[in-house]
Formats: structure tokens, sequence, C-alpha cells
């Protein structure tokens, strides 16, 4: 008997299945397995993650004791056919984390024992659940810090930040998360562990193994860190940030359209800062009281949808024009929108006024694909917060040309030619299968 | 001994039809005779791995390593365009990175990549990329790995393949990300012809300095004490050489207002900006043999008197380099 059986018509049905009994009898001892016999309610909360306009329920969620539990929970799922995805806190917001079909969740997220720690020059290793806030704590005493900050700082995971790909939402500057990620340990389809370099699961959403450690490279504490907040418009900020982008303190020139205000970030040695401060404060003579500070994008409403945009600099005056233009023909939606100016993101919330998500799901995706040919137009790119996901993996195409989709596809293939780790069309990778 | 005549006649018809008399090179070294295939273009490189793979020819690519052919991109070396408005210049993997610098430094811009200086300004772009960018600077603070966006390659079947996104800006993150192209990519799938990088510009003031220290202890308490200093180094190397010696070498860049807030720190004494010249002219007149390693703390236990050990501190890489007895 397969789970192709016709017998197993869907979740509730999947409990009585004797295939669920042997997989819960035979995992018993490595973690727990919750279930269709626990309750639908349990299972709905992994239905979807941060994001909730895509859901898709799972057949099963496991927890496992300890890490060492993975390889052999592996190689049972893989044996009796069910679909693994691996989940660390779920706070993604394109989907990355959903269920393939027929898929079992692996929870990942309370495993987060630091591993090793060199504090003389800062190397660690974690487990893949181990929050940056958490590794924070620990290693500032030290004057080291990982540089990740992030909203969802205390709760999301390193494994989810390396597999998404993630980046923090007022940080233009920082280092790429494949040299701070140095190593990473992971369990393969077999269900053996394995070694490997962190570009290779960077933004891949697990299709390439199951992570269970990472090691990292940390950087310096900075001695100083400055806010300073300026009423400008775009247009006059985007000539002067070259003479801006000169500054190394500078991390991070964000502009909130809403305020029509810049939030520049300095971070670094104290001498850098203050001298960046002086330049700053030179180009931008400040004009009274710059008022409320530029506040991080977060949804209040539900449904809501957050997406980002890559543009190139000469580009990004246009691409907002035509992008006010675009979301005033959305009646039923409220808009926010932040230009980070270092790297040429625009990061747009959009959030829905009635709850209707399905009514809010259609519109959004008529919405984005106007958005995608204006992207073109101004050679853009677009993306998801936290990697492809399921939310996106519709709009990227354009992005990619037909050769470079099928050697992705290709290699995907010859990595796991029965699709048993990775979700089928979540990742960039995963499109043409 | 090394010697290379063009024009050769290879006995693969199918070559010699595909390329012209200057793309065609026997070569007699001392571990061997072997063909070496340059072409100048692109396609025909495509053209020439097609056949390669159709009359099944056992073929290396840029290294000999025992193969009867060997297929070199040295003859791909134009810069192709450079893109003012988007700070990026594409460029054939066979151009030397300091043609390409002398180039874009006539717009004050620069990739942010170092030429090694055992290799006599003469390093090639693909051998860079391929060596893991060992040796880049964080100019602009920006990684060496982010500062490729984009990477043609010539696959084995003889297709092309751009590696990277079809817009001019990179995915968010940086470059072109890690999983999109690595060494293997190259190595075993295709021949990188060409690639688009980032680049910056040339920084208001660049400062380098150097401490010769009288042993490993002493320079790496000095390493410590300029770590402490000061967080933001363009690049902090230590070599060692295997008598005892040991040199500290530091760089660092920033607008004029920067450098003169830097200029007040009580920097250690005794630094002298000209022993990078003097180590690069050292090395320039040596015959190096270079191995990466993995781990500097091993090597630095049983470094022998000829070798030397130069540690990028701000990539967390090393190398070990042996001196070679010149051959004449």
């Amino acid at each position: 008997m397969s789970l192709s059986d016709p017998i197993l018509l869907g979740p509730p049905h999947a409990g009585s299945h004797p295939l669920f009994q042997e997989l819960k009898h035979v995992v018993n001892p490595l973690g727990e397995l919750l279930g269709p016999f626990q309750g639908m309610e349990f299972l709905s909360c992994y239905a979807h993650d941060a994001q909730t306009l895509e859901q898709k329920t799972p057949y099963a969620v496991f927890r496992p004791h300890q890490s060492q539990s993975i390889p052999p929970f592996v190689q049972i799922c893989r044996k009796l056919g069910f679909i693994l995805t691996s989940r660390g806190a779920g706070t993604g917001l394109s989907g990355s984390c959903l269920p393939g079909r027929q898929g079992i969740i692996l929870l990942t997220g309370h495993l987060k024992e630091v591993l090793s720690y060199d504090k003389e020059l800062g190397y660690v290793e974690v487990q893949c659940g181990m929050t940056v806030k958490k590794l924070n704590l620990k290693v500032e005493e030290d004057h080291w810090h990982f540089p990740y900050r992030m909203l969802s700082e205390g709760v999301a995971t390193l494994a989810g930040i390396l597999s998404t790909n993630a980046r923090p939402w007022n940080r233009g500057r920082i280092p790429p998360l494949e040299r701070l990620v140095t190593g990473v340990t992971f369990i393969d389809e077999e269900g053996l562990e394995r070694k490997g370099r962190a570009a290779a699961f960077c933004g891949k959403e697990g299709s390439e193994g199951i992570i269970t450690s990472v090691e990292l490279s940390l950087e310096p504490l900075p001695q100083k860190k400055l806010s300073m907040a300026r009423s400008i418009s775009l247009e006059d900020l985007i000539q002067k940030v070259p003479c801006l982008e000169e500054l190394w303190a500078i991390k991070s020139i964000l502009w909130d359209a809403h305020n029509e205000k810049m939030l520049i970030e300095l971070e670094g040695e104290e001498w850098r800062v203050l001298a960046a401060e002086k330049a700053v404060d030179r180009l931008f003579p400040e004009s009274g009281d710059p008022g409320r500070p530029v506040p991080p994008l977060q949804a209040a409403r539900s449904p809501s949808l957050l997406f980002v945009s890559n543009l190139p600099r000469n580009q990004l005056h246009k691409a907002y024009q035509a992008f006010k233009t675009l979301f005033e023909g959305w009646k039923d939606a409220f808009c926010q929108l932040q230009i980070q100016l270092l790297d040429g993101r625009m990061i747009a919330l959009v959030e829905g006024m009635n709850p209707d998500k399905s009514g809010f799901l259609k519109q959004a995706r008529t919405m984005l694909e106007s958005w995608v040919n204006i992207l073109e137009k101004y050679e853009g790119f677009l993306c998801g917060t936290h990697g492809v996901g399921q939310l996106f993996k519709d709009f990227m195409p354009p992005f990619f040309s037909e050769s470079m989709l099928a050697y992705l596809g290709e290699k995907q293939r010859i990595f796991s030619p029965d699709n048993f780790l990775p979700s089928a069309g979540k990742c960039v990778e995963r499109i043409r299968l | 001994m090394r010697e290379e005549r063009p024009g050769a006649i290879t006995p693969w018809k199918a070559i010699n039809r595909l390329l012209g008399h200057e793309e065609r090179f026997c070569v007699n070294e001392k571990q061997g005779f072997y063909h070496l295939l340059a072409p100048k273009e692109a396609s025909r490189l495509a053209a020439v791995l097609f056949a390669l793979q159709e009359e099944k020819i056992p073929y290396a690519i840029e290294e000999a390593s025992g193969c009867p052919c060997v297929l070199s991109t040295r003859s791909l070396n134009r810069v192709l365009a450079i893109d003012l408005a988007h700070q990026s210049v594409s460029v054939e993997a066979g151009c030397f990175l300091s043609d390409l610098e002398s180039k874009l430094y006539e717009f004050k811009l620069e990739t942010g990549l170092v030429d090694w200086p055992w290799k006599r300004r003469r390093v090639r772009l693909a051998d860079l990329i391929n060596e893991g960018c060992l040796s880049g600077e964080k100019a602009g603070m920006i990684d060496p790995w982010e500062r490729i966006l984009e990477v043609r390659l010539t696959l084995a079947n003889g297709g092309n393949l751009n590696l990277g996104g079809k817009s001019l800006v990179p995915k968010p993150g940086g470059g072109l990300p890690g999983p999109f192209f690595c060494r293997a990519s190259a190595d075993f799938e295709g021949v990188a012809t060409s690639f688009r990088l980032r680049l910056s510009p040339v920084p208001e003031v660049r400062k380098r300095f150097c401490w010769k220290t009288g042993s490993l202890k002493e320079a790496m308490h000095l390493l410590e004490s300029l770590q402490t200093l000061c967080q933001s180094w363009e690049r902090l190397d230590t070599l060692q050489s295997g008598l005892g010696k040991s040199y500290v070498l530091a760089q660092l860049s920033g607008t004029r207002e920067e450098m003169a807030a830097f200029d007040e720190l009580p920097l250690p004494s005794g630094s002298d900006e000209r022993g990078w010249d003097l180590l690069n002219h050292y090395f320039f007149s040596k015959n190096i043999r270079l191995s990466c390693i993995e781990s500097p703390f091993k090597a630095v236990k049983n470094l022998q008197v000829q070798e030397y050990l130069w540690t990028f501190w701000t990539t967390a890489q090393a190398c070990l380099l042996e001196e070679k007895i010149r051959s004449l």
C-alpha cells in the first residue's frame, strides 16, 4: 500500500491509514508525532507561516526529541513515501515552510543548543533552531554579534534565515549570509548526516537537505550606533546617495513614502560614526523637529502581503511613481512603502481593508502581474522578503532566462529525483519541475 | 623549461577546422607534451567544446593535468562594457585583472579584487574567481563574492548559460547567489567565458601599513591591538616566514573626513607604508608555489624554513607559499 492509494483521500482520513499507524508506531521513541488523530485544529497551526494567504494542511507534524532523531526519521519517511518539509519558527512571509503534497512537517525550532564557541576568534556552532536574539545575548558579552537584526529576531531560526535568504529590512549594507555562515551540517534525503557549504543552502528553502546545525563567523560588536532622521523627498535623496555611500559607517538609508522621511542608521567605530554624522549634518542640515522616527513595516490588519522589489538606483523614482499609480487603483487596500537606498530595495506592505482572504489574494495576484511588467521595464527584480515561497513562485520566470531555469531544474532533478525533500514549486529552482 | 609554439596542427581534424592558427598551440613542458586550444571568441569555444565531446577527446580546462588537449580562456581577454549607470563591468574571463583595473581607474572605479604579488600582476579573472577570490579586498565593504553579478558559462554540450538575473540589479542579498555559481559549475559543467562584476568608486583616501616583528607572538599581539582599534580594515593580513620573521599588513580606506579622524587614533608605532611594495617586490622575484589551506593554525606549527604563511584575517582564509629555486 502506498500513499497514492485511493483510501487516503486527505488529512481527515489520514489518521486511520495503515501507513500512518505504522509511522506512528516506528517513530514513537524518536519524538512526538502529531497528526489527525490528535485533532485537525493542531495541524491547522502548521498550515501556513506568518503569511496566511497560502495555506496547506500537513498530514502530520513531527517534533524530534533531539537532533540525532532526525536521520532515522528521514529514513523512515523515505521508506514509507512521505514528503518532508522542515520548519523553524514559521516566521516567513512567502509560504516557504508549507508542506508538500502528502507531506509531513519536521519541527526544528526547539533545537537551540550552542554546540561549540570560540570566543577568541568569534566562531560558533549552533543547532538549527537558534535565534539571532538568543545567540547575540550569549556572545555580546565577548564583543561579538550576528549582525542580522530583524523584527522577528527573537523567534526566527538561523536555519530558516539561511534557507530563505532573509534580510533585515533596515540594513542595506550587511555581510552576505554565505560569509557569515561558514558551514552547515545537514541530513540528506538518504538520512545521512553531511557537512556542506552555506552557499549551497542559501535561499534553497530546504530543498537540499534538512539543516541540523550551522557554523557562524561572528562580527565584532560595533562601538557606536546612531540613527538620524530627516524629512526629504525621494528625488532629492537619490541625488545625494552617492555622497552618503562613501561613508562606511552608514548601514542603512531608508526612505518612508508615507512620511516622506529618511532614516539613516550609522554604526561602527566611534571615530567613523562621528565623522559620518558630521558629513550627514553638512549634507542634510536639520530643519527643526524631525517628528516621529521611521516605523518598521508591520502588518496591523489581515489579510496582508509584503513583497520586495530590487531596482537600479536611477530607476527608483520612476518605479515609485508607477507603483503609486498602480496601487491607487486598489480601493479596498492600504499600502505602505519604504525604500532602502543603499541596495535599491523597495519594500511594500499591502493590507486588506476587509477580511475576505480569497478576494484579496485574487486582487494581489492581478496587481503583482502588472507590477512584474513594470519591474521588467525598469530593469528590476521581484521577490518575497523571506525567499520566493509558494506565494511568489509564479512571478519569477520573467526574471530568469529559459536556459537558466532549465539548468536549475536539471540540477534539482539530479539532486532529488523523487522529490522527497523539497516541496515542489517553492523556490526558483523548482519552477519547471 | 616550457616551450610554446603557435599554429600547431592538432591530431583532430574538427579542431583544426574550427580554430585559426593563432588559436592552436603545442606546448612542451617538463611534465609532457600537449595541445593548447585558446579560442578568441566565446562562440568558437562553445563549438570546440561540442567537438571535443562529439569526438570523445579527453581534455582539461586551463591546466594540463596529463591530458593531451587543454582548453584555455586566455585569448578571451576583452573588457566588453563598462556600465557607469549601474556601476558594473562585463569582462571576458581571460582578461588580466591589472589591465581591467587600469581601464576602470580612468572612471575612478575598482573591482575590489586584488592581484597576488607572486603572480607578477598577470593573474586572469577566471583564475582569480575559480581560486575563490582569496585576495579580494573589501572595497566599499562589499564582499568579493558579492561582486560577481553574472557568469556566462559555456556548457560541455556547447550551449551557453547565463548564471544570474536577467535584470541589471542583483537579487536582494547581494550578487550572484552562491548556489547559482560555485567552482563545481565551472569545473564540471562548463567553462566560464565572461563575468559581470559590480564596481565600487575608488575611495578618497586609502592607507596602508606594514609592521615587521621578530616573532609570531609579537605579530599576533599587534594584530589583536589593531583589531581592537579599528573594525573596518579592508585588509588585515599576517605574513609569517619559516625563519621566524613576521609581518602585519593593514589597509584601510574612507573619505577625507573619516581618515582625518582615524589619524587621531593611537596607532602602534613603527609601521612602514613601503613594506607592502618591498614584500611585493620580494615575491615578484621568487618562484612561488601556492597552496590554499583550511586551518592556518596547524600550518603555523609546522612552518618550514622555505615557507611563508599568508593569512587574510578579514576573510578568514590563508595560503601557504613555498619558495622554489627559480629554474633557469
